[in-house]
């Protein structure tokens, strides 16, 4: 009899256990990939009105994968917009617009129009803070014009235009680093600033109509407290990475005066320390930039494995580097007057009695610093070749 | 009272670090940060003064009354009847500080991960999974501890190590700008953390090998530095925005991505979490089902467990209405309630016991 008993309680359970998993299949809330759009990129504008225009790219699922290996495969995207108060509103807007549930989480690049740089995107930033889809290591771009144009290119060696720019703010190294945090770190105190690379919309062959356009990075906008304070132009980015002692490898061409030509250096290392001399009405940052390089293309006919020759054009290269720091920092704090640089933190760390005295007109103070920079440069290999190729023996200087 | 168990003192120390340190991970860094700025990372080394002192409680006291738990000592002590009215204020408390413990695991949960989801699946399902393990009893709970402990541990080391080229060490400078106050006051809401070492009272009675004092000392170690660990992460990680995150430690490994390959790792962080708070709120459940058997003398507690459970998920609702409340109890209530009881309390409580002891020597 308890046998029995036993057994009807095992059957019992069993049955139980079957019934239950019928429950935890979960098949009523169930969502597949293609009932769902993936966010590739995001783009923002202010409107006339001051509303906000949200532009979204969605790869198409159909067009992506296939094909032979090395062969070119433009994927194809959806760019769609709305418009509403803020972006959580906006995006609701777009949401109505399409058939698929909008998925934020994939998204890794954030293009910024013209207008909403101009005029603030605070409030933007916070959409992407608060809402638990979206993440911190977004790609921050500005664009000249209209983002959704951005959006809407069509990529030959990538899947996208967004893909595009993530792979540029990852290899590139200007543009690197330019995430929603450091946003986000350098605008928390009102002091700091931060560049945004600039982005424009190219044509490969300008003359041709309907030929397939690229995107290039043209300087950056300068931001401070998520809204733009000034511009720099390509050549005044250049010399950032150094001065932020990110890892870098880059070319630097410098005109040699005294033969005539120019010299490229691949710089190896570059590693700048500041110094601030603050005292009184004395305020003076001091840039000691140490680096290491390669020659890269001898365009003189000095003959680089002479040691005195090489120390002459050590300082050349030292020169090179000096002015253009200074034009940078010029631009940036008497242009822009953003502390790009961070220099009220360095101020705080290495003066703080200094700091204490100015951190309440640190806005004021901004323009009136002096940088001095003094750059050490260590040419490491003169390349490749000992001498100018195809130069005669008499043609070249310093045996 | 059912057949005693027996722990060993490495379990116990896995169990007071999981009790501890499920939950110090994600929210105090942030809560620390508001206080103690960039010197938050020496902020635990001070509130682990606290600890030490909580666990040295424990032990006098135990040593006072050896194999007796806070609350039977509370019975010994003040009479059956007053005694067991402070036993029934210290169950009602870790009632209802685990019911905050469950709502916090849930509001992490809900936030981030399930918003879609009935919030009463995640509560109810973690409560009952909890049950079971505290109906199993104290020898399962310190396995349970015992095995995914360096499971988690090396699971978060490893998550840590990839943010490593993220950091930024001069976010950490000047260390005591303005002295030592601010790093002071930052040892305020962890202090909350390290007072939760009391609950060493209702595993004390179970440990049998006599290493209890180097195990908890150790765990207490362990807690320490990995406080230590993850504030240096925040800090050199967010700088002066580590205190607008809620769960800094949640972002900035959301923040990872190892060659375009290794990313979303957040869902590890959620198995951390989902773990470790199963880990935590069992503790502190068996120290609720244990201190109500023992307030009552009953027999056995497996009976009250499913009840006790269903109060903790009533309790969840009842202590806490929103995030914002949350954060508000955690940072400026929780350190003087959750001190109070776990560090004060005893404190007066060994005062009281030595000094009818010497009472009773001269009279």
């Amino acid at each position: 009899m308890s046998r029995l008993m036993a057994s009807k309680k095992t059957v019992g359970a069993v049955l139980l256990l079957i019934s239950l998993q019928t429950c935890l299949t979960g098949c009523w809330g169930k969502r597949e990939i293609n009932e769902m759009s993936f966010i590739s990129g995001i783009g923002i504008e202010r409107t006339e009105s001051g509303q906000v225009e949200l532009s979204v790219q969605i790869p198409l699922p159909m067009q992506t994968g296939g094909g032979q290996p090395g062969e070119a495969n433009p994927g194809k995207n959806l760019v769609q917009s709305a418009i509403g108060i803020n972006m959580a509103d906006a995006l609701s807007k777009l949401q109505l617009k399409l058939s698929n549930q909008l998925f934020l989480a994939h998204n890794r690049v954030l293009i910024l129009g013209e207008r909403i740089v101009k005029q603030g995107f605070r409030e933007e930033v916070d959409f992407f803070t608060s809402h638990p889809g979206t993440r911190l290591r977004t790609y921050v771009f500005a664009t000249k014009g209209d983002p959704k144009l951005v959006l809407g290119l069509t990529a030959p060696n990538e899947r996208s235009s967004a893909e595009i720019l993530r792979e540029m703010a990852v290899q590139h190294r200007e543009v690197r680093g330019v995430t929603l945090k450091h946003i986000i770190i350098a605008s928390s105190q009102g002091l700091g600033g931060i560049q945004i690379p600039r982005i424009e919309v190219t044509k490969a062959q300008p003359d041709k109509e309907g030929q397939t356009q690229g995107i290039s990075v043209n300087g950056a906008v300068v931001v401070r407290g998520y809204k733009q304070s000034g511009d720099l132009s390509a050549q005044q980015v250049y010399p950032v990475p150094w001065i932020r002692n990110i890892e870098d490898s880059r070319m630097i061409t410098v005109p040699i005066r005294k033969t005539g030509g120019w010299i490229s250096f691949y710089l190896l290392k570059v590693h700048t320390v500041m110094q601030p001399r603050f005292q009184g009405q004395e305020r003076i940052i001091e840039f000691r930039i140490k680096a290491q390089t390669n020659v890269i293309q001898n365009g003189t006919v000095l003959n680089l494995m002479n040691t005195d020759v090489l120390e002459r054009v050590e300082e050349e290269l030292n020169k090179s580097i000096e002015q253009q720091v200074k034009q940078t920092m010029k631009a940036v704090l008497r242009n822009c007057k953003t502390d790009l640089f961070d220099f009220h933190d360095l101020l705080r760390r290495k003066q703080p009695a200094e700091w204490r005295k100015l951190q309440n007109q640190w806005q004021e103070v901004l323009p009136t610093i002096t940088i001095q920079v003094s750059a050490d440069c260590t040419i490491r290999r003169s390349g490749m070749s000992n001498a100018p190729i195809g130069i005669p023996k008499e043609g070249v200087k310093g045996k | 009272m059912p057949k005693k168990g027996t722990i060993s003192s490495v379990q116990m120390a896995a169990m007071l670090y999981f009790a501890i340190m499920a939950t110090a991970i994600l929210g105090p860094p942030a809560l620390m940060y508001t206080f103690a700025q960039q010197d938050m990372w020496i902020s635990p080394i001070w509130a682990s003064f606290i600890g030490a002192f909580t666990l040295l409680l424990v032990f006098r006291l135990s040593r006072e009354y050896p194999g007796q738990t806070y609350v039977q000592i509370c019975i010994t002590v003040c009479g059956p009847v007053l005694g067991r009215v402070i036993a029934g204020v210290y169950v009602l408390f870790y009632l209802h500080v685990n019911s905050i413990i469950l709502r916090e695991f849930v509001e992490l949960v809900v936030s981030k991960f399930l918003y879609n989801t009935p919030e009463m699946v995640i509560v109810a399902g973690m409560m009952l999974l909890c049950a079971f393990a505290v109906r199993g009893g104290i020898e399962v709970l310190g396995r349970i501890s015992q095995i995914v402990l360096p499971v988690i541990l090396s699971l978060l080391f490893l998550l840590l190590f990839f943010v490593i080229p993220e950091m930024n060490l001069t976010f950490m400078l000047p260390v005591f700008e303005d002295g030592l106050l601010p790093s002071l006051k930052g040892a305020i809401p962890p202090a909350t953390w390290f007072s939760e070492f009391f609950l060493l009272t209702f595993l004390l009675p179970f440990v049998r090998d006599g290493k209890a004092g180097k195990w908890s000392a150790i765990s207490l170690g362990a807690v320490m530095l990995s406080m230590v660990i993850v504030n240096i992460f925040v800090i050199s990680l967010f700088g002066p925005v580590s205190g607008s995150f809620g769960y800094p430690v949640m972002t900035f490994i959301e923040y990872i991505s190892i060659s375009n390959f290794l990313e979303h790792l957040e869902a590890f962080v959620m198995m951390i979490w989902v773990v470790g708070a199963f880990v935590k709120i069992s503790v502190f459940f068996y120290g609720v089902v244990l201190g109500t058997a023992q307030t009552f003398k009953l027999k056995d507690y497996r009976p009250i467990v499913l009840p006790l459970a269903g109060l903790h998920i009533v309790f969840n609702y009842w202590s806490i209405k929103n995030a914002s409340m949350l954060v508000y109890y955690l940072q400026k209530l929780d350190p003087f309630y959750l001190v109070t009881f776990q560090t004060l309390l005893p404190l007066v409580m060994l005062i009281v016991v030595k000094a009818r002891k010497n009472w009773r020597k001269q009279g």
